[in-house]
């Protein structure tokens, strides 16, 4: 076996949980549908069944690593379904190009939307999402509604203390960039009044 | 290329963002910085203020993760042309990447994975590192990784594979002892045996810092302090090996500052010791 159809193999071996223990179980008709004829297969199969998969598992314990520093408040706001949803979006998403934490970090903010829709946690991680996609792709401007005050949140999240209720309120958050250094600032802005614009930073 | 004309750099670390202010605080026992090299690839305003600040600050070196030398299927071009115009930017000695590949198939492992040691692997490194300074003209020092999968089309040791690497390709050695050291453990093998097989004159720069045990394997988690069993390691290397520069690689579970400049400071006597800088 040529190293580039090693390498192509081993590539969605180390990145796909099902077909990786399917092979592990049948290397020959697995083997087939990544591109290798039966004798790689047998080859391929010879590597250590549990240097695969520690390996493999260590590769997403890597990305939730970096996907926690990006999300600190909705990982505490999730507490430990956290790592559980992860491993389960892990399996969907597989991030590619320089930036792929950070996409990896807001595909993973979408997967988790889903699952939380109408709670206050909903719009954390909505407010954490747009803040990476504001700073880390560069965004000139970018507007989010929400529909809870998050500040107590925000701050007893901040503080290692529990969050008991939130207020119902519907704000909007403006992330704008400007001048010519395009200095970064966020403005807060309830509705339906707009007396509590809000310079915060 | 003349390896022994590069400058002797001294002791450093490996920038990371929450460090930032301390350099800056620090700047007396910090000789250099080593920058990820991605971090500032295709980056925000932010990321390229912090890059000019720090280049107004310190030597930086680039330290690549992504250019994946070891892929079979060449070079990613569009990620060559962006790390070519971050080193022009930086204007560096040297800079660094390591004996893997990180892409194949349309898909990014995410981590550095290892190859087989085999002819095949050196030729695509080679071929790769042609490729590669078409468009970068600064030295290239490679390093060694940590690896726990074993391929069973091996054709000769790591150390073998390695120094077959570097001298074929004209190449500097980025020597990771914690790596080293780790794969000994891991691999049963003699980290001593090791060294006497790798051209050790090619030596420019090494790596230092601490991981963990899971189970009964060691893992380069980059979290923890240098234990003793590597300060001896790094040692041995100090001894026999024109060493130009060392950086504290600590990526995960930062202590206080401090406790960073206390093993950047036995790093430098290390050198000292032997003469390897002032």
């Amino acid at each position: 076996m040529g190293l580039a159809e090693q390498q192509k193999a081993l590539a969605r071996l180390y990145t796909d949980t099902d077909l990786r223990e399917q092979f592990l179980i049948e290397p020959v008709n697995v083997g087939k549908e990544i591109g290798l004829n039966e004798d790689e297969a047998k080859k391929l199969s010879e590597v250590s069944k549990d240097e695969l998969t520690f390996f493999s598992e260590s590769l997403v314990w890597k990305r939730l690593n970096e996907v926690t520093k990006l999300l600190p408040l909705v990982r505490k706001a999730v507490g430990k379904d956290f790592e559980k949803m992860f491993f389960e979006f892990s399996a969907t998403y597989n991030p590619t190009g320089v930036k792929k934490h950070l996409e990896d970090t807001i595909a993973f903010c979408s997967y988790l939307e889903k699952r939380v829709e109408g709670d206050w946690i909903f719009d954390l991680i909505r407010f954490e999402k747009a803040f990476l996609e504001f700073n880390g792709l560069n965004r000139k401007c970018l507007v989010r509604c929400f529909s809870f005050d998050l500040r107590k949140a925000i701050e007893n999240l901040s503080n290692d203390e529990n969050v008991d209720s939130i207020e119902k309120k519907c704000w909007c958050g403006i992330w704008l960039r400007l001048g010519k250094k395009g200095k970064a600032k966020f403005y807060r802005i309830f509705i339906p009044s707009v007396l509590f614009l809000r310079h915060l930073r | 290329m003349k390896f022994d004309l590069l400058p002797k750099l001294g002791v450093g670390l490996g920038f990371r963002e929450p460090f930032r202010a301390d350099v800056f605080l620090n700047q007396d026992k910090i000789d250099f910085l080593e920058i990820t090299a991605d971090h500032y690839i295709d980056t925000t305003k932010e990321k390229e203020r912090e890059l000019d600040l720090l280049k107004r600050h310190f030597t930086l070196i680039p330290h690549g993760i992504n250019l994946s030398l070891g892929s079979a299927e060449g070079i990613d071009e569009l990620y060559l042309e962006r790390l070519a115009r971050l080193i022009e930017t930086i204007e560096p000695p040297y800079f660094s990447e390591h004996i893997c590949f990180t892409k194949a198939g349309g898909i990014s492992i995410g981590h550095l994975s290892p190859l087989p040691f085999t002819r095949e692997a050196v030729d695509v490194i080679s071929r790769n590192i042609e490729t590669v300074r078409t468009k970068i003209s600064v030295p290239l020092i490679l390093e060694n990784i940590t690896y726990m999968m074993r391929f069973p089309d091996t054709e000769m040791n790591e150390a073998d594979f390695v120094s077959k690497i570097v001298l074929e390709n004209d190449c500097g050695l980025l020597l990771d002892v914690t790596n080293l050291y780790i794969n000994s453990v891991n691999q049963k093998y003699d980290w001593r045996e090791y060294l006497e097989k790798l051209p050790l004159e090619r030596v420019v720069q090494i790596h230092f810092v601490g991981g963990h045990k899971h189970k009964e394997l060691l893992i380069d988690s980059h979290s923890h302090k240098t234990p003793d069993e590597i300060w001896e390691v790094t040692k041995e290397v100090m001894k026999r090996a024109p060493v130009k520069s060392a950086i504290l690689e600590r990526d995960e579970n930062f202590p206080p500052f401090d406790e960073l400049l206390k093993e950047l400071e036995t790093a430098r006597e290390i050198g000292r010791m032997f003469k390897r800088w002032d």
